[in-house]
């Protein structure tokens, strides 16, 4: 049978749908078996996560806990500073998703054809992001199992604890899903360089007690850190796996109002932003150069 | 549903700034095209005529300034994920960049199934056939980056042709391939366009395929259409002008060209296939023999002199006055040295 004659019997475009789950899935496949095609990659990747551990490892036998004990973050430098670090790097790595994957298209050169096909933009995106966001999430699990071979962490892990990391590290992210966007909308326009991260990543290990607790920093810096998201998130968390604390706690529940305010207001401005650096490098015909 | 393809007016610049000034580059002008369902045209156009421009229009990923264009009945820039959903476009992108090379060839089009909303069962049947069609069965698993141009062109074409579109947008889809393959998409295309009503536009810079290939051409120039008619049509427009073939036994030499054109019957030399020049003349007989004096003198050993009937090529040059990549007169920097005897 020619291969005309077989095209006559296929069912045209537009009578089946792929449902939305499964594009996901699509992009996560697709994503891993590029990953696990670069072989060094995989084992740097690996190693860094232990890596990193062990840094702030060795670290914690050289720090005093006092610090930490008087902030209100159990006993340990070492799970205070395991904890920010390992969700510092998860968020990291879900605030560069979309760019870095809008930057990985153009460099392929398979950006047009993604958006020549039938998926919507913005599922694209999300594919694009929910992979890299599903590998970070794998390095945070590796970064507090490989903290916990070390030693005694003196994470609290019940039922409600763990629940209540996830839904603060739920808003963790979503409160971050802005900065990804204003990213993405800056590496669409001019490419490489992109300024927000750059501002993110200062930003935040300075100021958000990724390393240290907040209450150390300088008054006017610690009024600077009160504004950060991060700084909400971080307290959250520790609360909940070094202090076990829940949902149900006031200073939680401070901690998600905030992140939720942040959220509801940086989002549309994302969003806006994204929406016209799209519709400009749409109209300079740059979508797909790099 | 009359058009499968409808351009109204559509208007596109380019703007760069640079300092305090902007630089303007219209890319297209007021084009206007309707393309009924099965026609197979070929959009012709020298380089930056527009071409790529009015392709990216139609795959809805560049905004016009100006104007409106419909596919398959669907506004581009309204209804742009059901324009997506009826298109295979396949890029004019040289080297197979538009693929994942780090996934086998396979993994490419299940991919790309996904996002054209072909369920994963029919996918594979589908995968299979288009492999077997474009010789790529044997290399299905292995990964792109190890595929030679051609075999990588092969693989955007199966793409393009996955989830059956009615509209197939084709950037120069025979760059690349070898002889035979090139023959087989070439008929491949026709029969899409015969058989089963599939509206084809189709860019090549290679004019004799598009000759062959495509009952109509749009020419591009300079962003605007300066012309859209059969073929036949076309060539018709020059009956008023004559052309006289040149051979020659070895390469021609920039000073022999220049003495060709100064002749009093001439009126433009184009080069034309190998040591092969095309002439145009007022009128043949008397040019004939004018040249054959010229060519003795200037102790040219030709070949081959014969009038012949215009070619979309002449049409081509005739209108956009600028050579193809194929039919640039040779210059003293790039004509070969050879010495006739």
């Amino acid at each position: 049978m020619s291969l005309a004659e077989s095209l006559s019997r296929w069912s045209p475009p537009g009578q089946t749908r792929i449902p939305f789950p499964s594009k996901l899935g699509a992009f996560v496949g697709r994503g891993f078996k590029i990953w696990w095609s670069y072989k060094l990659w995989v084992a740097l990747d690996l190693l860094g996560t232990i890596s990193f551990v062990l840094v702030y490892w060795f670290l914690s036998t050289i720090v005093s806990p006092e610090r930490i004990r008087a902030a209100g973050y159990g006993e340990s430098f070492f799970s205070f500073a395991l904890v920010g670090i390992a969700y510092y790097q998860f968020l990291w790595a879900s605030v560069q998703s979309l760019s870095r994957a809008i930057r990985d298209e153009q460099w392929m050169g398979t950006m047009e054809t993604l958006l020549s096909g039938a998926t919507s933009f913005p599922t694209v995106l999300l594919g694009e992001s929910l992979y890299r966001f599903i590998e970070a999430a794998v390095f945070l699990v590796a970064a507090l199992l490989v903290g916990a071979a070390l030693g005694p962490l003196g994470l609290i892990l019940t039922p409600a604890t763990v629940l209540s990391a996830l839904v603060l590290s739920l808003f963790l992210v979503t409160s971050h899903v802005a900065i990804g966007l204003f990213s993405a909308a800056m590496v669409l326009r001019i490419k490489e360089g992109d300024p927000v991260v750059w501002a993110f990543n200062w930003f935040n290990n300075l100021l958000s007690g990724v390393l240290y607790p907040i209450a150390l920093l300088p008054p006017a810096l610690a009024w600077v850190a009160q504004a950060l998201p991060l700084t909400y998130a971080l307290d959250g968390i520790r609360r909940v796996l070094l202090r076990g604390e829940t949902l149900a706690g006031p200073a939680i529940q401070g901690d998600l109002a905030f992140l939720l305010l942040w959220t509801s207001l940086m989002l549309p401005l994302g969003l806006l932003a994204f929406r016209q650096s799209l519709r400009s490098v749409k109209r300079r015909g740059e979508l797909g150069t790099y | 549903m009359d058009y499968a393809l409808e351009v109204e007016g559509l208007s596109k610049t380019y703007r760069k700034r640079k300092g305090f000034k902007v630089r303007e580059t219209p890319a297209l002008e007021n084009v206007s095209l309707r393309v009924r369902p099965g026609e197979f045209v070929g959009l012709l156009g020298p380089n930056g005529a527009g071409k790529t421009t009015l392709l990216k229009i139609l795959c809805t990923l560049l905004l016009p300034d100006g104007g409106s264009a419909r596919l398959n009945g669907f506004d581009v820039l309204k209804q742009s994920e059901e324009v997506r959903r009826s298109i295979g476009w396949l890029h004019g992108e040289t080297g197979g960049r538009a693929l994942y090379w780090r996934l086998t060839a396979r993994d490419n089009l299940r991919f790309y199934a996904y996002l054209q909303d072909v369920p994963p069962r029919v996918a594979r049947e589908r995968i299979d056939t288009l492999l077997d069609f474009f010789g790529l069965r044997g290399d299905a698993d292995r990964q792109v980056l190890k595929f030679s141009t051609g075999m990588k062109v092969k693989l955007m074409l199966a793409r393009a042709l996955l989830h059956n579109p009615p509209v197939l947008l084709m950037d120069e889809p025979t760059v690349g391939l070898d002889v035979r393959m090139a023959r087989e998409t070439r008929d491949l295309l026709r029969s899409l366009s015969a058989e089963l009503q599939k509206t084809i536009l189709f860019t090549s810079h290679n004019l004799t395929e598009v000759e062959k290939l495509c009952p109509r051409v749009a020419i591009l120039h300079r962003g605007r259409l300066i012309a859209d008619d059969t073929t036949p049509n076309l060539a018709a427009r020059l009956k008023t002008r004559e052309i006289v073939e040149v051979k020659a036994m070895d390469a021609w030499r920039p000073a022999e060209v220049h003495r060709l054109q100064r002749l009093p019957s001439v009126k433009s030399v184009e080069a034309d296939g190998e040591n092969t020049l095309a002439l145009e003349v007022d009128e043949a007989p008397q040019a004939i023999l004018e040249l054959a004096q010229a060519l003795g003198t200037m102790g040219v050993r030709v070949q081959h002199i014969a009038q012949r009937e215009p070619r979309l090529e002449d049409v081509f040059l005739h209108l956009t006055g600028e050579p193809t990549t194929a039919t640039k007169p040779p210059t003293p920097e790039t004509a070969p040295r050879e010495t006739p005897e």
